[in-house]
């Protein structure tokens, strides 16, 4: 219940007013009963808590005002459009999918490498939305390629199943498909995964497979791609398909969400100087801090894929103004959140407002994303350059949700006995 | 009807609400409203309590005892004579019959319920063997109150106040306790607590002793040789000493002890400079009550000074130095407790005079539970404390935390319940522990949820739920030293009630008989002729049977033992 229900009066910003109300309350109520006595004083702390940080709330609406924009709302819609126009007529020669597809369709020929990276590109798509079955006949035409690296393809997978099978909400027809392959691959999967992960799988398995929503993206493409795959195709060819499937999508999505999204594209940090200022400059010439400050500011999952794959260790860059998670947050894709995390970025970073990504999205109201960063382990608790912490925020802006979204993973569990 | 009583480590005192709200103290046998927390076993083995035992303290130190609320909640046993072995508990238990009787007596009836005031800082154990004694004395301990917090009640009464926020500063015989206290719309709320339960007045006396002990062997008097009557003579002219000097600046007292006659001076430079220590010893827990209230020094609108001991001149200086403003005492320091207790039976009574004012306390220490720390896979911490309830939290609370075993497989948790402030449980006080079962599980860790629930008596309720299976354990403390168990309690009642206790009626001519006796032995020469004689004519006036008799003579005995005496009791 709201704290200002329990109190018995509208919020106010006079602790005078908020005291009174308390005492008449606690005047109505036993302190034999714990339960009750909390709610009240519970209440009462949310409410004097919002008094103080009302001086707060002010500066806090400065913080997450947009920035002022060095490149006006049009320009930056035309650095979209011109973006999108160099993907699509493929003057970007560093394009994975366009290398890839080079290579598959006229060579002929896959590298470990380009499997590995299929995977990992996979599991991006799992996060948006492909279709299990697809996914799984794309793996397995992948691995069927005689240059296939076979035990890092299995690590990966190994590594991808144990991840959806630790998931708290796994995805049940991801699971089925990935321990279809590794039957498909005579992988034993008790001893790869360990038997309670197997016997957890088990128990999801037996329950009945709830058909994906196959809408995924909002044009003509999505038609393209529920079309069965062939499974008895050549191993080459399916996997040419598939890739033409993964650059089609990928443009499209590119598109949809500049073209959609583009009202917000002022809270997005896309139009900020260094993309502007580096559009001319070739994807070879720049050096790394540019490629990741690019990639990141332009949005585009594959190009960030790219510069992280060059230089394993980029963590940071010159050309951006916040730790490059923030920036890793706003991809639409949780993937790069948890890549970034992966290599050791701090959830704990401060942007230049002093805020953690955590607190941004308690902020923006972004339940999906701050659930996603909860889980990858934010510390609700950890304060902001101002000493305020995502909890407090989140009360602050009265976002009971969010509340309760946070206090799911506020001391989670302490220690062991 | 609930009475408030305050069970000091040196004076108790039972009050009594009354009809406009407040508070009224009920006088004892004598006509005072302080009773000596003293027991004595007379020579026919029946029991003395308050004034008469005080000064047997001096003529039958081997039968006497005083001081006993220190080890409350401990397993110490008092031998009083030979066979007669007490508990803290039972001695604290007569204090209390005695007490209740005087407030049976005042109101002319029965009297089965109290509030019992404790040092804010008394741990788990503590309260419990406060509840305890209250239940071996016939009393139904409807609530125990933090002394402070008591004071603060009666404090608040007294100046009527609105709204306002004060420190009430509580140094009584054993115990020091700081509180901050909030009051807004009759409600009172404290804020912060802190303490040390054992620093108080009794410490200071001991510092005169040691004194006093070092000036005996200098002029040649050996202590080894010294009988333990003339040991309690010491500690009697000690604390005269000490109350003396809160008036005057030096004293000096001519005794004879060990058949030399010795003059004994101290003064009040030399008793601020040993008490230094001590001193210390007191910003502590001021500084940590005023950091854990949020509260800038100069926002307190109050600082009270309770406790008898806060009569010592260098106390309100000290606190006049830090919080830079003199502190206010204009409320009885000694009865402030005893009043408030008396309010807060009105509260618990729900009489109409009360029905406006509420009061809220926190819990005075940090509960936790004892965990493990895996510095790496190899390297465990096997030692650490994790907080459940932190302290200062308002109670009633109720906190809830999962935990997990350690290792894979594991059928069985340890919950080991501490209270203190430190990382380490060695540091911290011990409570009890709860086995529990948990299910076997090879898979993954099994978790358990440890709930805390922290009563407005300071009691506290640990409840340890393993989430797999459901099953439930709750604290029975079992390891805790100095908690007695039902059968324990059982025969302590018997116990108790087999014991010869002085019909009320004869305990003033009991008393002036002890009086007598104590005042022969500490006077020489006239003196102690003139009390001879004065004890020999009370003797025949007793054994003449006549009332009227023993009053004229009583009168005028009482006469000439005040003159004499310059012991008279506070």
């Amino acid at each position: 219940m709201n704290h200002w229900v329990v109190l018995n009066i509208k919020p106010t910003s006079d602790q005078r007013a908020i005291k009174k109300a308390y005492a008449a309350c606690l005047k109505t109520i036993s302190l034999d009963d714990t339960d009750e006595f909390s709610e009240l004083r519970n209440a009462y702390e949310l409410a004097l808590e919002d008094t103080r940080n009302r001086k707060y709330v002010s500066a806090l609406n400065t913080a997450i005002a947009p920035e002022p924009s060095t490149t006006s709302l049009a320009e930056a819609q035309r650095n979209a459009d011109d973006f999108l126009e160099s993907i699509q007529n493929g003057s970007f020669q560093q394009r994975i999918s366009k290398k890839v597809k080079k290579r598959l369709v006229e060579e002929r020929s896959v590298d470990t490498d380009m499997v590995n990276r299929i995977v990992r590109k996979t599991v991006g798509l799992h996060e948006q939305g492909l279709e299990a079955e697809v996914f799984g006949t794309f793996l397995k035409e992948a691995l069927m390629a005689p240059e296939f690296d076979d035990l890092r393809a299995k690590a990966l997978l190994e590594h991808q199943l144990i991840k959806f099978a630790d998931d708290k909400k796994p995805k049940r027809e991801w699971i089925l498909e990935m321990v279809s392959i590794f039957d498909w691959m005579s992988l034993d999967s008790e001893t790869r995964l360990g038997r309670p992960r197997v016997e957890k799988i088990r128990k999801w398995l037996a329950t009945p497979i709830i058909l994906p929503d196959t809408r995924y993206f909002r044009d003509s493409s999505y038609v393209w791609m529920s079309e069965p795959v062939d499974r008895k195709v050549h191993p080459g060819t399916a996997v040419a398909t598939v890739l033409v499937i993964i650059i089609s999508v990928f443009g499209r999505m590119s598109s949809c969400k500049d073209h959609n999204d583009s009202s917000q594209m002022s809270v997005r940090p896309l139009n900020s100087v260094s993309y502007v200022n580096h559009s001319e400059q070739s994807w070879e010439s720049a050096d790394r801090d540019w490629r990741l400050a690019y990639a990141l500011k332009a949005a585009d999952l594959s190009l960030v894929e790219d510069a992280l794959r060059e230089d394993p260790s980029v963590l940071t860059s010159k050309y951006l103004d916040h730790p490059p998670i923030f920036y890793a947050m706003d991809l639409e894709s949780d993937v790069m959140t948890r890549e970034f995390v992966r290599r050791g970025a701090l959830l704990e970073a401060y942007n230049s407002k002093g805020f953690t990504p955590l607190q941004i999205c308690v902020l923006r109201r972004d339940t999906q994303k701050t659930r996603l960063l909860l889980e990858l382990g934010a510390d609700v608790l950890y304060p902001s350059e101002s000493g305020h912490n995502a909890w407090q925020l989140a009360a602050t802006l009265d976002n009971r949700e969010m509340l309760v979204l946070l206090s799911e993973h506020v001391s989670d569990k302490r220690g062991r006995l | 009807m609930i009475v408030g009583i305050d069970l000091g480590t040196t004076h108790s005192l039972i009050a009594i609400p009354n009809e406009e709200g407040g508070a009224t103290l009920v006088p004892n046998v004598f006509g005072d409203f302080l009773t000596p927390s003293v027991v004595s076993l007379d020579c026919d083995d029946s029991v003395l309590v308050g004034q008469p035992a005080h000064d047997r303290l001096i003529t039958h130190p081997d039968r006497s005892i005083s001081c006993f609320k220190r080890d409350m909640g401990t397993d110490r046993k008092y031998r009083l004579d030979i066979g007669r072995i007490f508990r803290p508990e039972e001695l604290s238990a007569l204090i209390l019959k005695s007490l209740k009787a005087d407030a049976e007596h005042f109101l002319g009836q029965a009297v089965e319920e109290a509030v019992i005031s404790v040092p804010a800082y008394f741990s788990d154990a503590q309260r419990k063997a406060t509840r305890v004694a209250g239940e071996l004395a016939g009393l139904r301990v409807s609530r125990l109150i933090n002394e402070p917090s008591a004071a603060a009640l009666a404090y608040g009464l007294h100046k009527n106040m609105d709204e306002a926020t004060f420190l009430v500063f509580d140094l009584g015989g054993g115990t020091f306790d700081v509180s901050i206290l909030e009051m807004f719309d009759g409600v009172m709320e404290v804020r912060a607590t802190a303490g040390n339960n054992r620093l108080g007045g009794e410490d200071f006396l001991e510092i005169i002793l040691r004194d006093f002990h070092e000036q005996l062997a200098n002029q040649g008097v050996e202590l080894s040789n010294l009988h333990l009557q003339d040991l309690s003579r010491l500690r009697a002219l000690a604390e005269f000493s000490k109350i003396k000097l809160s008036n005057e600046s030096a004293v000096e007292t001519p005794v004879v002890i060990g058949n030399r006659e010795v003059i004994l001076a101290y003064n009040r430079p030399r008793f601020e400079e040993q008490s230094r220590r001590l001193m210390r010893l007191l910003r502590d827990p001021l500084e940590r009550a005023i950091k854990d209230a949020r509260l800038p020094v100069d926002e307190l609108s109050d600082v009270v000074l309770v406790g008898g001991a806060t009569r010592m001149p260098m106390i309100p200086t000290f606190a006049a130095h830090i919080f830079r403003r003199f502190p206010k005492s204009d409320i009885n320091p000694d009865q402030a407790i005893a009043l408030g207790t008396a309010i807060q039976a009105g509260l618990k009574m729900k009489h109409k005079a009360y029905r406006e004012r509420v009061m809220t306390d926190v819990a005075p220490y940090t509960l936790g539970i004892q965990v493990c720390d895996f510095l790496t896979p190899n390297d465990v911490d096997k030692r650490v404390f994790s907080p459940i309830i932190d302290r200062n939290t308002p109670v009633p609370v109720s906190r809830t935390e999962t935990y997990s075993t350690m290792y894979l497989g594991q059928d069985q948790v340890k919950i080991s319940v501490y209270q203190g402030e430190s990382r380490s449980v060695n540091k911290n006080l011990f409570l009890g522990e709860i086995l529990m079962p948990v299910p076997k599980n090879m898979d993954e860790p099994e978790p358990i949820e440890v709930r805390f629930s922290y009563n407005v008596d300071g009691i506290l309720e640990v409840e340890a739920k393993s989430l797999s299976s459901g099953e439930m354990r709750s604290l029975v403390v079992e390891k805790s030293p100095g908690t007695l168990s039902k059968e324990q309690i059982k025969k302590s009642l018997r116990d108790l009630e087999a014991l010869k206790i002085h019909p009320r009626d004869q305990v003033v001519n009991r008393t002036l008989l002890s009086r007598g006796e104590r005042m022969f032995e500490q006077c020489i020469g006239k003196d102690r002729k003139r009390v001879n004689e004065a004890i020999s004519r009370y003797r025949a006036a007793l054994a003449s049977q006549d009332s009227g008799l023993i009053d004229q003579i009583r009168k005028e005995v009482i006469r000439v033992f005040d003159e004499i005496d310059a012991f008279k009791p506070i």
